[in-house]
């Protein structure tokens, strides 16, 4: 199901009624939730369900068993058979085809002949969130820092529970499932702000990423066909895409969750103002980036130790970062750029630097579009087919004719959407820029910007070819 | 949670007004402009009296020019033709000139192979165009007869028309608002509702001419046939130039000019099935000869 969908429209509000009708009951509640995210899940595909529910009793168990003992061997056993089924599945749905596939080109390369035929798979929707999710508790308990829970319903819950199930944000057990075990009282002002971040949400997914997917599809499809000043357009109006698409995910899914009363982690933090990459990192995708830190990161070692080892840490979590995010090489080199230009970083100590005021001088706006440029020609190999793909692209984005945008401007409805997607864009960073100098963890808006972003939802959304949400194929 | 949910239904009836609100004054500016052919029917179109209406999608737009046929035949004609469309939308179209008062004693249908053949017809693309007049029951029952069931966005416009509006937004929107300023502004066609493609500059590659049989089956054909006999319309069928195809349509009653095998040089066609500057020339020429002979015929 899509958030959206019609479906959906008709499905939250009967969720949020049936919710609220057992307020006095949150074991009732929990059985609503859980139920109306197995159905949520299934309206896409109900034969992977079987993998979330494997996925949850299996993590269940492992977290009770792990209480029980303090026997080191016996909970590192216990964390293999999580890490292994969890990974296991992930490997086998996500990236089976691409080891085959790979194995082959490295055989005929050295000169051997391989001859392997890859499988079938489809990828279940959302499954390297949710099985992230599930390991996240059962590593924290390895680690000590939580308890397990008892209570399979409310773990259920945690693993499965709608808003956030198919594309985050990667929750952690510790500030989650305490939710689903104790009362919920409905808070009007949470309730309220949950719609608004709906609307917010909405609006960054139908108005500027369906809109900048018009032109980004095009101009990604045959790059050969466009000039040098059209791929540039296109690999910014992929920024913005990916942007509203993904982020948007995350406001109707936090918008969603507040509904009910549950809070979920904010996921971006106004990432197109950041100064540099480190910046960048700590506002983009933040469930995850704080997923690879703590998991990944800081286990290798994170900044302690020589450089060598923070420099082999930093190239370690970004290009598993990369890989997590498809099978594909395009993904594991947008992670090496990512890697690459990061380390200057650690050289200059400034990845540190906590920016508590968010002033905005020359020096710092210039700061921005660096490294927004270096972030959009980074995101030409998130978006391309292939390597070689990407590699025409980036090469098109330096040759002559900058100034010729005759293809993207061809039809009047072009220029419209052109001018849509200018204007949705410029909506959101003016928003957004607000809320980030004065430092916000989210944009607040009163009743009018509310009316305004509902009448252009409905007047400048693209409707007549919706997109899938982006993060739907990770 | 009560004074959440009456300040939810108090602010979504508010929008709801005024999404609405908007919506029908966008329908209302397009129906007062030129912009769209349904609309420029309406407003703008003075002839009450017609020799022969020329109904298609765009290659019926694109072919024939009324303006070198009337010069020719001496007839008074108009294309009201409208490109994405389908043989649903020209039997739209023939009702709403029908509804305008508009007279013609015949009615050049431009058709498609694969759209007269199509047993199953759809929606068409361009049919929103018709959307400032949703609360015509012509157009109404159009609606409701041609969508699918899933969200009838087109046929619930006539009440509630965000629907259609939001939907077809940078469709409607805009040209309502550009119509505000400039009502008179058409949507690529001329006064007499004609438009042509420029020269693609491609060159179109094909050694032979293939033959295509197909067997008219399009229940809107049959539809616009009953409709012309009941309003005394001669119905002559049209099939415009292809480059290297030999049509041949059975299943058909009336008159057919055939031109699909007519014009052989590349230099005339924009695309495969579509003509440019030169190719409309040749194509209206030729039909103005055989379209007198064939008036004359049914006089």
């Amino acid at each position: 199901m899509l958030f959206n969908s019609f479906t959906f429209l008709i499905f939250l509000p009967l969720v949020f009624i049936l919710y609220w009708s057992f307020k006095s009951h949150h074991r009732i509640q929990n059985i609503i939730l859980l139920l109306a995210s197995y159905m949520f899940y299934a309206w896409w595909d109900y034969r992977f369900l079987g993998l979330i529910i494997a996925s949850t009793l299996v993590d269940y168990w492992v977290g009770l068993a792990m209480g029980k003992t303090e026997s080191k061997i016996k909970r590192n056993y216990l964390l293999y058979i999580s890490l292994v089924f969890n990974l296991g599945l992930l490997g086998f749905f996500k990236y089976f085809n691409f080891f085959i596939d790979s194995f082959v080109d490295l055989s005929t390369l050295i000169g051997l002949s391989a001859n392997y035929s890859t499988l079938q798979i489809i990828l279940p929707v959302g499954i390297s969130f949710y099985t992230f999710q599930t390991l996240s508790y059962t590593l924290d308990i390895f680690r000590k820092d939580i308890l397990p829970t008892k209570s399979l319903l409310s773990f259920g819950v945690y693993v499965a529970f709608f808003p956030q199930l198919v594309a985050g944000p990667i929750e952690r057990a510790k500030t989650l499932l305490p939710q689903f075990l104790k009362q919920r009282q409905f808070n009007y002002n949470e309730a309220v702000s949950g719609v608004k971040l709906i609307i917010l949400g909405l609006f960054k997914k139908v108005v500027i990423a369906d809109n900048c997917a018009f032109f980004v599809d095009q101009i990604f499809t045959d790059p050969n066909a466009f000039h040098s000043g059209e791929l540039w357009v296109g690999a910014i109006l992929f920024s913005f895409q990916i942007y509203g698409d993904f982020s948007g995910y995350s406001d109707i899914a936090i918008g969603t969750a507040r509904l009910f009363n549950i809070k979920l982690m904010t996921n971006f933090k106004y990432p197109y103002f950041s100064k540099n990459l480190a910046d960048f990192w700590h506002r983009w995708h933040i469930s995850l980036s704080t997923w690879f830190r703590d998991y990944v990161y800081i286990p290798l070692g994170g900044s302690r130790g020589n450089r060598l080892t923070q420099i082999r840490n930093v190239i370690i979590v970004f290009l598993v970062s990369g890989f997590w995010h498809g099978a594909n090489w395009t993904f594991i080199i947008w992670g090496a750029i990512h890697a690459l230009l990061f380390l200057p970083l650690i050289f200059i100590g400034s990845k540190y630097k906590v920016i508590k005021r968010n002033r905005i001088s020359i020096k710092n706006l210039l700061q921005i579009v660096v490294t927004f440029t270096i972030v959009t020609l980074a995101w030409v190999f998130f978006r391309a087919e292939s390597v070689t793909d990407a590699s025409h692209y980036i090469l098109g984005m330096f040759e002559p004719s900058f100034l010729n945008i005759e293809h993207i401007t061809k039809t009047a409805k072009y220029k419209l959407l052109l001018l849509i997607c200018l204007i949705a864009i410029l909506a959101i960073l003016m928003l957004e820029f607000g809320a980030f100098k004065k430092n916000r963890e989210e944009v607040r808006l009163n009743r009018y910007k509310c009316f305004a972003l509902v009448l252009g939802l409905i007047y400048l959304g693209a409707y007549k070819n919706p997109s899938e949400f982006i993060y739907f194929q990770f | 949670m009560r004074r959440f949910l009456k300040h939810m239904v108090l602010y979504s009836c508010f929008a709801f007004l005024v999404v609405n609100l908007f919506a029908f004054a966008s329908l209302f500016s397009l129906k007062k402009s030129s912009f769209y052919k349904p609309s420029f029917v309406h407003t703008n179109f003075q002839d009450k009296e017609l020799d022969y209406v020329i109904l298609g999608s765009s290659t019926g737009l694109t072919t024939l020019n009324t303006n070198l046929i009337d010069e020719i035949s001496g007839f008074k004609g108009a294309n009201f033709s409208i490109d994405d469309t389908s043989m649903n939308t020209h039997y739209l179209m023939l009702k709403h000139l029908l509804a305008e008062g508009i007279n013609t004693k015949t009615i050049v249908l431009v058709f498609s192979p694969n759209d007269i053949a199509n047993k199953t017809p759809s929606i068409s693309g361009n049919d929103y165009r018709f959307l400032p007049f949703s609360d015509r029951s012509y157009v109404y029952q159009y609606y409701s007869e041609i969508e699918t069931p899933h969200i009838k966005k087109l046929t619930l416009s006539k009440y509630v028309p965000f629907l259609g509006v939001g939907f077809y937004n940078t469709e409607i929107v805009a040209p309502s608002l550009l119509a505000l300023f400039n009502p008179e502004k058409r949507n690529r066609f001329d006064e007499r509702g004609n438009y042509v493609y420029p020269d693609s500059g491609k060159s179109l590659k094909k050694s032979n001419t293939n033959k295509i049989k197909i067997i008219a089956k399009n229940p809107y054909y049959q539809k616009i046939e009953i409709l012309c006999l009941q309003n005394n319309i001669n119905l002559i069928l049209y099939q415009p130039p292809t480059f290297k195809r030999n049509i041949k349509v059975e299943n058909i009653s009336n008159h057919l000019i055939n031109h699909s095998n007519l014009i052989s040089k590349t230099s005339f066609f924009y695309d495969e099935i579509h003509v440019n500057s030169k190719g409309r020339d040749e194509a209206s020429t030729h039909f103005s000869e055989e379209f007198i002979t064939l008036v004359n015929t049914l006089n």
